[in-house]
C-alpha cells in the first residue's frame, strides 16, 4: 500500500496513472448524469409542497456537496504537500481550486435562481446561500496568493497555510452562519432544506451526487495532468513520455 | 409525464431548466479549461524538448 | 538582542527577549504616535459615512449603530496591520528573528499582542464614545467594550496570520483584506449580535462566550500559521 502511494508521488507516474484512469472516471459520470438527470426530471413525482421546482435540487445539492468536498480535498492534499513535503500533493492542491470554485458559483446561481419561485426574492440571507459565499471568498483568496507568489514552491506553501487556516475556520463559519440566522423570527428551517424525500426522489440525487464526485475525479485528473507538466520543466522523463502521446 | 409537462416543470419552467443549463455549462467549461490548459502544457513541453535537443545536438 | 552587561556570556532567556520585543515595539510606536492615530481616526471617519449615508436620526442610527461599529473597527485593525510585520520585514530584522532560533511563533505573538494593545485597545475604549453619537444608550457600553475587547484580539491573530502571508507581496493590503475579512466574519457575527441583543435587553452571554473561545482558539493555534508563513514569506 505504502510502495504504492510512493509510486504515486512520482511524477511521470502519477502523469500516466491519471491519464489512464481519466476515462474510467468521465464516462461513468456522464451515463450517471444523464440517468440521474432523467430520474430527476421525470421519472420523480412533484413534491407536495414545492411541485415542479424542487428539481432543481438534483443540481443545486450535488453542487453545493462538490463544493464543500472540494475544499476538503484541497486543504488535505495542501496538508500533505507542507508536512511530507510532496510537491504532487501541492500540485494536486492548486488543481482543485478553480473547479471547487466553479461549483460555488453553480451553487449560488441555482440556489438564487431556486429562491426566485420559492420566497420571492432572487436572494435570500439563508445559512446555506450564506456560507457558500464566504466558501467562494475563501477560493478567491487562496487562488489570488497563489497568483501573487512567482515562485511555485512558495506559492505552494503560503497557500497551503491559508487552505488549513481556511479549512479550520469552515466549521466555525457555518456554525456562526446557522446561529445568525437562527436569530430571526421566521420559519426555523433553512429555507432551501430539501423538501422530505422518500425513495423514488433520492436515488436520482444520490446518482448525481457520485456523478459529480467521478467527475471531479476526471477534471482534476486532467488539471493534474497540466500541472505537472507546468512544474516539471525540463525534467527528462518528459521526452519519452510526450514523445509517446 | 409528456414532453410538453417536462418542458413547462408546472409554471416553474424557466426556473428548473435555467438551473439545469448553467449546471451543465460549468461542466462543460469545466472539462474544455482542464484540457485546454492540459494541450497548451503539452504543446509548451514538446517544444522545450525540441529546442534543448537542437541546441545539445 | 545581547544582555545589556557585556561580561556575561550567557544568551539571553526567553522571557528577557519577549520583553525586548515588546519594549522596542511600543518605544517605535511613542515614536511613530502619529502612525498609530491613523487608524483610530479612520475609525471615526468611516463611521461618520453611516448618518451621512443615511440619517441623521439617532433612532434610526440606533439600530444599525452596533454593526457599523463592528464593521469600520474590522476595517480600521485592517489598515492597522500594515505597520506590524512589514517595517522589520523590510530592514531585515524578521530575517535575523527566523534564523535567531528562538521560537518564533512566540516572538511573532508578543508583536502581535503588543499591536493589539496599540490598535484594538484604543478601538475599545474609543467605541462607546462613537457609539453615543450613534444613538447608543450608555447601558450597552459594557457589552460594547467587552465584545470588542475579545473581538479584536481575534482579529489582530487573524490578521496577522494574513500578514505574514501577505508581508513579502507587492501592494499585498488588498490582498490581505480579501483573505483576512471572510475569515473574521464568525468574530463579526458573534459581536455586532451580541451588542444588538444587548440594546433590545436580552441575554449576551452565548456570544459572549463563543467570542471569548474562539479568542482563545486563535491565539493558541494562531502563532503557529503565523510562524510558518513568515518563514516562508522572509526566505529568498
Amino acid at each position: 500500500m505504502w510502495l504504492w502511494f510512493h509510486k504515486l508521488s512520482s511524477p511521470p507516474y502519477a502523469y500516466r496513472t491519471a491519464g489512464l484512469v481519466r476515462p474510467w472516471l468521465f464516462w461513468p459520470a456522464v451515463l450517471l448524469m444523464l440517468a440521474g438527470a432523467f430520474g430527476g426530471l421525470v421519472l420523480a413525482p412533484e413534491d407536495y409542497q414545492q411541485k415542479d421546482a424542487f428539481r432543481i435540487i438534483y443540481v443545486h445539492v450535488p453542487s453545493a456537496s462538490l463544493s464543500l468536498m472540494i475544499y476538503t480535498v484541497m486543504a488535505v492534499a495542501a496538508g500533505v504537500g507542507l508536512i511530507w513535503r510532496m510537491k504532487l500533493a501541492h500540485a494536486v492542491a492548486a488543481s482543485c481550486a478553480p473547479i471547487g470554485a466553479w461549483f460555488t458559483v453553480a451553487t449560488l446561481v441555482t440556489g438564487s435562481i431556486y429562491g426566485r419561485p420559492m420566497w420571492g426574492t432572487w436572494w435570500e440571507w439563508d445559512p446555506r446561500l450564506t456560507s457558500e459565499l464566504i466558501l467562494l471568498f475563501l477560493y478567491l483568496g487562496y487562488m489570488a496568493l497563489r497568483a501573487s507568489f512567482d515562485d511555485t514552491q512558495r506559492a505552494d506553501r503560503a497557500s497551503a497555510i491559508l487552505a488549513l487556516v481556511g479549512a479550520v475556520n469552515v466549521p466555525i463559519v457555518k456554525y456562526s452562519v446557522v446561529w445568525w440566522n437562527s436569530l430571526h423570527q421566521g420559519p426555523s428551517i433553512s429555507k432551501l432544506a430539501a423538501p422530505s424525500i422518500e425513495g423514488s426522489m433520492l436515488w436520482p440525487l444520490l446518482t448525481m451526487m457520485l456523478a459529480f464526485v467521478l467527475y471531479f475525479g476526471a477534471v482534476l485528473c486532467d488539471r493534474l495532468r497540466g500541472e505537472i507538466l507546468r512544474r516539471e520543466r525540463n525534467a527528462s522523463w518528459l521526452n519519452e513520455t510526450l514523445a509517446a502521446s | 409525464m409528456n414532453l410538453s409537462d417536462v418542458l413547462d416543470m408546472g409554471e416553474y419552467g424557466a426556473y428548473v431548466w435555467s438551473c439545469y443549463g448553467l449546471t451543465l455549462a460549468v461542466l462543460v467549461l469545466n472539462v474544455w479549461l482542464a484540457r485546454r490548459s492540459l494541450a497548451e502544457q503539452q504543446l509548451h513541453a514538446k517544444r522545450r524538448l525540441q529546442m534543448n535537443s537542437e541546441t545539445s545536438s | 538582542m545581547q544582555s545589556s552587561d557585556p561580561t556575561t556570556h550567557q544568551a539571553p532567556g526567553l522571557g528577557r527577549i519577549l520583553q525586548l520585543v515588546i519594549s522596542r515595539d511600543l518605544r517605535l510606536a511613542v515614536r511613530h504616535w502619529d502612525q498609530v492615530l491613523q487608524p483610530l481616526v479612520f475609525f471615526v471617519i468611516v463611521t461618520t459615512l453611516f448618518p451621512l449615508a443615511i440619517s441623521p436620526a439617532l433612532d434610526d442610527l440606533r439600530k444599525i449603530a452596533p454593526g457599523v461599529l463592528w464593521v469600520a473597527a474590522m476595517l480600521a485593525s485592517l489598515l492597522a496591520l500594515e505597520s506590524l510585520f512589514r517595517p522589520d520585514v523590510e530592514d531585515g530584522t524578521m530575517e535575523q528573528w527566523v534564523l535567531s532560533g528562538q521560537p518564533l511563533s512566540l516572538l511573532l505573538l508578543a508583536k502581535t499582542g503588543t499591536h493589539w494593545l496599540l490598535s484594538g485597545l484604543p478601538l475599545v475604549l474609543m467605541a462607546p464614545l462613537v457609539g453615543t453619537a450613534l444613538g447608543m444608550p450608555q447601558s450597552v457600553w459594557p457589552v460594547l467594550a467587552a465584545t470588542l475587547a475579545l473581538g479584536t484580539g481575534s482579529l489582530s491573530v487573524l490578521g496577522a496570520i494574513g500578514a505574514a502571508l501577505t508581508v513579502s507581496v507587492r501592494r499585498g493590503s488588498v490582498l490581505l483584506a480579501l483573505l483576512v475579512l471572510p475569515l473574521e466574519m464568525p468574530v463579526l457575527i458573534f459581536g455586532a449580535r451580541a451588542v444588538d441583543l444587548a440594546l433590545h435587553g436580552e441575554a449576551v452571554a452565548g456570544p459572549l462566550n463563543l467570542l471569548a473561545a474562539l479568542l482563545l482558539f486563535f491565539v493558541s493555534l494562531g502563532p503557529f500559521a503565523m510562524a510558518a508563513a513568515m518563514r516562508i514569506s522572509v526566505e529568498s
